[in-house]
């Protein structure tokens, strides 16, 4: 007896240690709160101070207080036969159950109030549902994130640039690639001869695949990759997909220059930019 | 003797409301011993912790997409236009004090949080306790999870740096894929086209508003049904399908119940002090035409990344309509996974016929098969995790992309076969050892209720055979396990199960 009072004796000395050490770290993480405002020290000093307290708390746990083993019955979660049978004869107080006519008819009355709240949920789109026309529409100049227009001339061979339609930088869907390419490295699609004068080409930034901007340009291989989930895109082949989980090419832009050698839009993209949807050919959000 | 304010307290509360049998009961309530049961609860101090700190920061935070341009302490970002949301994160990091401190202890929470919530799940899951009576409960666990990765996810895109907006514009893309209704679910769900100006205060609501009612609500749920069925547990001495052995909730269960609350704050501050997490400053603000190489999403939300990235492109014309390669990988993948997460008591019902309620417990060894599912898509899962951070992999172990993205794929198939087969034969190597003095049957009443049910696969006894005398370890390794008999009972197995579920249909 004398002994194990002995042993819980120590196991208590021992508790009360960590819950004064605990106190301390405590004050600890005030005192750097209010005078250096360090965070590695204030997380490390209450950090501690908890796993102290716990430290103590199992030391309690395990030395000083009984462990079982308690035995405890399981319930009987099955109610009798005949309990369930008066539930079900409850259910069917006042003859509830046997108005089949009324009771369907309060389905039905919820069936069009659930119907008529949940069409409510249209306030949360915007009004206008066309996602396929961009300002690049209107043959918009050309511009860096700065906002100062591109001429022929200002990328060498081989460079590419972000673009944007003036005035509309921040738009969604308009980030454009814009590539000088090396002279007659491009295999322009049919149709597509006249929309990369000069070897500049355009394509839309969007990737086709989830929509991130892909601005990874390869000069050597001409490739366009996505940093996201690294789908590439060769650039000299409309932009047609030659690697990663993307199915279909970046929607082009047409180019045309003005007298001074400003470059424009020339009309929309070849195709809805981006990621495709069900309504995609339509170009359509929601039919 | 309780001191004197405690005795006058309970008294006047059993006076207005006859509390001294529940609290009798309640305090009385047994819990058996083992570690690992103590998992789920370390996933709701986390969520304490995550509630507690999302407060804090919620006084801090503006939920709005209104451009600003910065003009704050943090030089680096001088003139910078950003969003407002983003702007007052980088003041909870910069000028508030101890700010910084709460938001990593916050990210650090969320992520532990569903980290220990997948240990649970793995728990129960590899030792049957989603079996009858506990589908219910296992029902509401996997829409924990499904609640949990949501919010992360609603998290991590609120502070409006270049990460959060690059995973929103892949969740835009992932919501627009849905056959019909994609577009609409996109318009709806984000305001228009991405980005909007509604987008920052719509996740806001989510986050600290609607998702986390839903879990505080299914949690007390998923308490209260643990409370009425009891906890399950191992086999062992005294222990039977009609009692319970471990210890009871006072003080011993509570106090380290306690204990571990105290250690998993602690951990959370150690971890948000002192090492980094998210430096939204060093990421800048996001804009639509920006990315970053090696963006990566929090970690439990790599697995949906890394199906995002092995996906073959595999896009669909039907007629005028268009199923984008996204669909796959993006909906059809994750929507899979939570969907045979939730079907799986039942499918394993289905597979053992067996209808019985159980409260021992299954040692993982005894049901080779279930374990080596489990082993085989805990793998798969792991190998889309590293798919997710391919790149950073590719750049550190100076692969190519093209040849990694092949070998991954291979290995999102390969390799869950390899390990579910190591598993399922060290299961069986391991079943013959004897376990200690355990499965006693007590008492007529065990054995009377309950009958123990149609095994899994072949039992012990009759792996055994009729020499059960025999080294067990040795028979395990010598007969191979594809015996004739074997074979043919499961494929007996498979048969009768679809004629009977053939037959109910007709």
């Amino acid at each position: 007896m004398t002994e194990e009072s002995d042993k819980q004796r120590r196991a208590g000395t021992a508790v009360l240690v960590c819950l004064v050490g605990a106190a301390v770290l405590g004050c600890g993480m005030a005192v750097v709160y209010w005078t250096t405002g360090n965070i590695g020290l204030e997380g490390g000093l209450l950090g501690a101070c908890f796993l102290l307290l716990a430290v103590g708390l199992v030391l309690w746990a395990h030395h000083l207080l009984p462990e079982g083993p308690f035995v405890e019955e399981y319930p009987d979660l099955q109610s009798p036969a005949a309990e369930e049978a008066s539930v079900l004869a409850t259910l069917h107080r006042g003859g509830v159950g046997r108005r089949r006519v009324l009771l369907g008819s309060i389905g039905a009355v919820a069936v069009t109030i659930g119907a008529s709240l949940l069409s409510t949920i249209r306030s949360f789109g915007p009004s206008a549902n066309s996602l396929a026309h961009t300002p690049w529409r209107q043959k918009r100049v050309l511009v860096d994130s700065d906002g100062k227009p591109i001429k022929m001339g200002d990328l060498p061979v081989g460079a590419a640039l972000s673009v944007y339609p003036q005035g509309f930088i921040e738009a969604p869907m308009v980030a454009c690639m814009l590539i000088h390419l090396p002279p007659h490295a491009n295999h322009p699609l049919p149709g597509r001869r006249a929309w990369a004068p000069g070897d500049y080409i355009c394509y839309s930034k969007v990737c086709s695949h989830a929509g991130c901007p892909v601005n990874l340009y390869d000069r050597v291989s001409m490739d366009l990759e996505c940093p996201c989930h690294q789908s590439t895109f060769d650039v000299t082949r409309g932009a047609h997909p030659v690697f990663g989980p993307a199915a279909g090419s970046l929607a082009q832009l047409p180019l045309s220059v003005d007298p001074d050698g400003t470059l424009r839009s020339a009309g929309d993209f070849s195709e809805p930019p981006g990621p495709v949807f069900w309504h995609w050919s339509k170009g359509v959000a929601g039919g | 003797m309780a001191a004197r304010p405690i005795r006058k307290l309970n008294a006047a509360m059993d006076e207005r409301l006859g509390s001294q049998h529940f609290l009798k009961t309640a305090l009385d309530h047994i819990f058996p011993d083992n570690w690992s049961f103590m998992l789920g609860e370390a996933a709701m101090y986390c969520f304490i912790i995550l509630v507690l700190t999302g407060v804090w920061l919620t006084f801090f935070f503006d939920p709005s997409d209104t451009t600003v341009v910065y003009q704050g302490s943090y030089l680096p970002l001088h003139g910078e236009s950003m969003n407002s949301a983003y702007q007052s994160v980088v003041h909870i990091s910069m000028d508030v004090r101890a700010g910084l401190l709460i938001r990593q202890v916050h990210h650090w929470a969320a992520d532990l949080f569903i980290a220990v919530i997948i240990c649970h799940q793995a728990r129960i899951f590899f030792t049957g306790a989603f079996r009858k009576p506990r589908e219910i409960n296992w029902l509401i666990g996997v829409t924990l999870l499904l609640l949990s990765i949501f919010n992360g996810f609603t998290g991590y895109s609120l502070p409006g740096d270049l990460m959060s907006g690059l995973g929103l514009r892949i969740g835009y893309s992932i919501a627009e894929s849905i056959p019909l209704l994609g577009g609409w679910t996109a318009y709806l769900f984000f305001g228009g086209q991405f980005p909007s100006n509604e987008l920052t205060h719509r996740l806001f609501v989510l986050h600290v508003f609607v998702v986390p009612l839903l879990i505080m609500g299914l949690l007390g749920l998923h308490l209260a049904l643990i409370w009425r069925q009891k906890h399950t547990q191992f086999p062992g001495t005294g222990r039977t399908e009609r009692k319970l052995v471990g210890s009871q909730l006072w003080p011993t269960y509570a106090f380290r119940s306690i204990a571990l609350m105290c250690a998993v704050t602690g951990l959370l501050f150690i971890l948000g002090g002192l090492v980094q997490i998210n430096p939204i400053w060093e990421y800048g603000p996001y804009h639509p035409y920006m990315a970053s190489s090696f963006a990566q999403p929090d970690w439990y939300t790599g697995w949906m990344e890394g199906s995002l990235r092995l996906f073959p492109p595999w896009r669909l014309h039907i007629g005028g309509w268009t199923v984008s390669e996204l669909f796959w990988s993006g909906v059809v993948i994750p929507g899979g996974t939570f969907l045979l997460m939730y079907a799986y008591p039942f499918l394993e019902r289905w597979w053992t016929g067996d209808h019985l309620s159980h409260n021992l417990l299954d040692r993982p060894r005894q049901r080779s098969g279930r374990t080596a599912l489990g082993v085989a898509v805990l793998t798969a899962y792991a190998v889309l995790t590293v798919a997710g951070g391919q790149d950073v992999f590719g750049y550190y172990l100076n692969l190519q992309q093209a040849p990694l993205t092949f070998g991954l794929r291979g290995a999102v198939i390969g390799l869950p076969v390899i390990t579910g087969w190591i598993a399922w034969r060290v299961c069986r190597d391991l079943r013959g050892v004897p376990v200690a003095p355990t499965e006693v049957p007590e008492g007529p009443a065990s054995s009377g209720a309950t009958p123990s049910p149609k095994p899994f696969l072949p039992d012990r006894a009759a792996w055994q055979g009729p020499h059960g005398k025999r080294e067990p370890a040795v028979a395990a390794a010598t007969n191979g396990g594809r015996t004739p008999a074997r074979t043919g009972d499961a494929l007996t197995r498979v048969a009768s199960r679809l004629g009977r579920t053939l037959g109910r249909g007709g």
